[in-house]
């Protein structure tokens, strides 16, 4: 029983995990149909804002609050990637709206350049994030141990998920990006200033991938290819789950974490790894489309 | 006259490609260019090349975008190793798995005791994966990026099942300190053996090439870009779309096993990170430079980024090389569709009517 809840528990972190990096995709893959290669690397962003955001508590703030950095690193790892990500948009995205696949090898130019420039600034040296205090250690229920930073992970997840639904369907700017998504010439008619929108959204995505970097900056040590290795359970998340509806990514994500979990019970992490993959090929054998499909009459 | 330049152009400028290697090892021979290294690298290019001409013909012809053709140029160059390592060791169990645990050796390595076999085999997993890959994905009609990042997906998978069979591939390290298939390659002494071995993959280049114009040369290549633009359109013309489709994935694998085995002879050593995402994407942006829907211009463009890459990317300018391969690949596909070889098939003609303009008038 311990050691089933244990699994669980881990399952829920690594989905939330996925989810995190992957509610950005779903933004820019899901509504704008933009393949970011570069997504990766906004994550790889903002675990080295994180880092960046601590050295400067540790050099100019006295110890006792040192530990609240990690508030200030977040929306600082957003904003960061936000940025960056709307002058992405504005000079390279916007020039291959409606092609998909050059989007993709555009975006992975970039990304080698975003890596090379990390490497040059923070060094081919992994740099590691200290926990804050709050956040290290954890507690324990019977023979089962939660720790602390994967519990505020999730926590962080449901966050973003309350944001990005208000953001989505609450706020004006919700309402104009669907919109836009939706029937763009009629959008525009409406007086939409539909480039903006596109900018906007575009970097709104891009600065949740920086909110994961943060998270992932917890977990393990920062270097220049941090990001490569969840861009793939991102991607295979955000097409489970059918592209173009979030709660499909959320459900995308639920299945590869808890899936390569249990599985890893049974063989190695790799191996694991590789296994749910191809479940996730075959089960899309069944339904190219994802899970939930939007449904369409159009042809090519 | 121009009229001809515009017909034959590309069967030209391969044949002035193979012309200039071809003079290569004379060169060395007369003692005008010293040091083997620069051969080595020669040969690693004509094993690009041919995958490049195989990434061309399913992407810039059939528009399947395939990020995982480094699994297939690593299968076919495992393939080869495991062959020259039996050779290297005597057809021992080798040392790698020792240390694995295994006494004797693995039932999937026997194959490879024979050259024959060897060949069969270095073409044959790859297009036999590809096939199985190609049938379940392309009957659901997956198409585009999801196409894409499903074989992004698969190389990944393969990827981490070969590191961790570690007592079986040597995990990391691949399989090292072998010799080509004409013994070794490597110093003065050898020199016969390396020109050999050149000269024979320059000939594989120059066969894949011809096979290559000479299918897209013909209705099937109107059909793999009929497909390309318009594939519902084809299914209604009465096609069978996915069939075409997977023989052309498959014959573009077996191109990347092929590569990879002549890869493998010039190298030295064949490593997981030949298989990796990054390294399947780096042969896209080959053929992207060079031009994408003709084959010389994946020629040209595998030739051409790896002289610049090879030599820029040593010393202080590697850094810098990031940069400049990130920022190339980025225009040339912002900008420049065609890639270089679009940009010469459009100014080029201009260019020359205008003098043939200029000539009459005077």
């Amino acid at each position: 029983m311990d050691h089933f809840v244990t699994i669980l528990f881990n399952g829920v972190s690594q989905s939330s995990i996925i989810l995190l990096t992957s509610l950005g995709l779903a933004i820019t893959f899901g509504l704008m149909h933009v393949i970011n290669m570069a997504h990766g690397e906004f994550v790889m962003i903002g675990a080295y804002s994180t880092y960046v955001v601590q050295q400067i508590f540790v050099r100019y703030l006295p110890e006792s609050i040192g530990s609240i950095y990690y508030f200030a690193a977040i929306p600082a790892a957003f904003l960061v990637a936000f940025f960056l990500g709307s002058l992405l948009e504005k000079f390279v995205i916007s020039r291959l709206y409606g092609r998909e696949i050059d989007s993709l090898l555009a975006t992975w130019g970039i990304s080698l350049i975003l890596q090379q420039a990390a490497r040059t600034i923070f060094g081919t040296q992994g740099v590691n994030v200290t926990a804050p205090a709050f956040l290290q250690g954890g507690f324990s229920i019977g023979n089962c141990t939660f720790s602390y930073n994967r519990l505020f992970i999730i926590l962080l997840v449901v966050f973003c998920m309350i944001a990005i639904w208000f953001i989505m369907y609450k706020s004006r700017f919700g309402k104009q990006m669907r919109a836009v998504m939706q029937n763009r010439p009629m959008a525009m008619c409406m007086g939409i200033n539909s480039r903006k929108i596109d900018n906007l959204t575009f970097a709104i995505g891009s600065g949740f991938a920086g909110i994961a970097g943060c998270s992932i900056a917890l977990l393990g040590s920062i270097d220049s290819t941090v990001g490569q290795s969840y861009i793939v359970n991102a991607f295979m998340a955000v097409v489970l789950g059918g592209v173009g509806k979030l709660i499909g990514t959320v459900l995308g994500s639920g299945i590869i974490g808890m899936a390569s979990i249990f599985t890893e019970n049974y063989t190695s992490s790799t191996i694991a790894k590789a296994i749910v993959l191809l479940i996730v090929i075959i089960f899309l054998q069944k339904r190219p489309q994802g899970l939930f499909v939007i449904k369409s009459r159009n042809l090519d | 006259m121009f009229k001809y330049f515009e017909k034959y152009g590309c069967n030209l400028t391969f044949s002035t490609i193979v012309l200039v290697l071809a003079v290569m090892p004379v060169l060395f021979m007369l003692g005008i260019l010293s040091g083997t290294s620069t051969l080595l690298f020669l040969g690693k290019c004509i094993a690009f090349a041919i995958v490049a001409i195989g990434l061309d013909l399913i992407w810039g012809y059939t528009g399947i975008l395939s990020l995982g053709h480094g699994l297939y140029f690593a299968l076919g160059g495992y393939a080869m190793a495991m062959y020259l390592k039996l050779q290297a060791t005597g057809g021992n169990i080798t040392d790698f798995m020792h240390i694995g645990g295994l006494t004797e050796l693995p039932t999937i390595w026997r194959p490879f005791h024979t050259l024959p076999i060897t060949f069969i085999m270095i073409v044959l997993v790859p297009s036999i994966l590809a096939w199985i890959i190609g049938y379940f994905i392309f009957k659901t009609r997956v198409k585009g990026v999801y196409f894409s990042i499903i074989s992004q997906a698969l190389t990944w998978a393969a990827c981490s099942i070969f590191i961790a069979l570690s007592p079986y591939t040597n995990g990391n390290v691949g399989i090292t300190e072998i010799k080509s298939i004409f013994g070794s390659i490597k110093g003065g002494a050898n020199q016969g053996n390396l020109f050999f071995l050149f000269y024979m993959s320059l000939a594989t280049l120059v066969g894949v090439y011809a096979f290559s114009r000479f299918l897209v040369s013909r209705k099937f290549g109107k059909l793999l870009v009929a497909i390309r633009d318009g594939e519902n359109r084809t299914y209604f013309s009465g096609y069978p779309v996915s069939r075409y489709k997977n023989f052309i994935y498959v014959l573009s694998a077996a191109f990347a096993g092929i590569a990879g085995a002549i890869f493998v002879n010039f190298n030295g050593c064949i490593t997981p990170s030949q298989m990796t995402i990054s390294y399947s994407i780096t042969m896209v942006i080959w053929v992207a430079v060079g031009g994408r829907g003709t084959i010389i211009g994946a020629v040209i463009g595998a030739f051409l980024i790896n002289i610049c890459e090879y030599n820029l990317s040593s010393g202080s300018t590697v850094e810098i090389w990031q940069y400049i391969i990130g920022a190339i690949f980025c225009l040339s596909i912002l900008f420049f569709k065609g890639g270089l070889v679009g940009l010469a098939q459009e100014k080029v003609p201009l260019f020359m009517h205008k003098l043939a303009a200029k000539a009459s008038k005077a």
